[in-house]
């Protein structure tokens, strides 16, 4: 049976700038609920292959800080809301 | 008889094929619209620099199908229905000047600040729940040491 979560990073299109080749890569996250009724596709950015033309080779991750944060803010409201629970429970 | 069936049969799965032809269209548009070009935009020129915005893209799609069974008054039936949903948000842009090439995340204020509001009501409401709890025993204590 297929897995029903798969994860794969492919690279998109090169762009020449500079001397320098830059190649994109994206992620893709794909859900397929068995019957194929339901599909889910989540494509993001993942990283950034510089190419120079002296033949070095860099990779530039490419972060999503507005969902860092936001997983963050959650978690520490959890950690609080933990805090809190057991400081009633204490009582 | 044998013909009218055979008709009506043949009616109902060019029906389906159609049904089966739009929802494979649908998805056929939704991948495209989640595709590569969609993550990473078209590169802006201005002047030396080069520009690439790029975006998360979640698509969602799903639809059903159903059928009824014939019996002495109906005939056989059929339906189904499907629907979907695109979703993009920016994420970064990638820019490349004659000095080097750099990320520059983008920074979403509206999503960070109702996640705060969102996980700061929680917060409060657990904070309030536990003074009127406080309250209630010291209503507790002071009732048993009033009747003594």
């Amino acid at each position: 049976m297929e897995n029903p979560l798969q994860t794969e990073i492919t690279p998109g299109r090169t762009v020449e700038h500079h001397g320098r080749r830059l190649t994109l890569f994206e992620k893709t996250v794909s859900v397929r609920l068995p019957g194929d009724i339901v599909h889910l596709n989540w494509k993001r950015p993942n990283s950034l292959l510089v190419s120079h033309s002296d033949g070095r080779e860099e990779v530039l991750p490419i972060q999503d800080r507005t969902m860092q944060i936001v997983i963050l803010i959650f978690l520490g409201g959890i950690g609080l809301w933990l805090c809190l629970k057991w400081l009633t429970k204490r009582r | 008889m044998n013909e009218l069936e055979s008709v009506e049969k043949s009616r109902l799965e060019n029906q389906d094929d159609g049904a089966v032809e739009a929802v494979e269209q649908m998805m056929g548009r939704m991948t495209a619209a989640a595709s590569v070009e969609a993550v990473y935009q078209k590169p802006i020129q201005h002047g030396d620099t080069l520009i690439i915005p790029s975006a998360e893209v979640v698509a969602v799609m799903g639809f059903g199908v159903g059928g009824g069974e014939r019996n002495e008054t109906q005939q056989e039936s059929g339906g189904g229905g499907g629907g979907g949903s695109v979703f993009s948000r920016p994420v970064a842009v990638i820019i490349s000047t004659p000095e080097g090439v750099r990320v520059d995340p983008v920074f979403d204020l509206t999503k960070v600040a109702l996640a705060s509001m969102t996980t700061g009501a929680i917060i409060l409401g657990t904070l309030f729940k536990m003074i009127g709890l406080r309250q209630k025993i010291q209503e507790a204590q002071d009732e048993i040491l009033r009747t003594g």
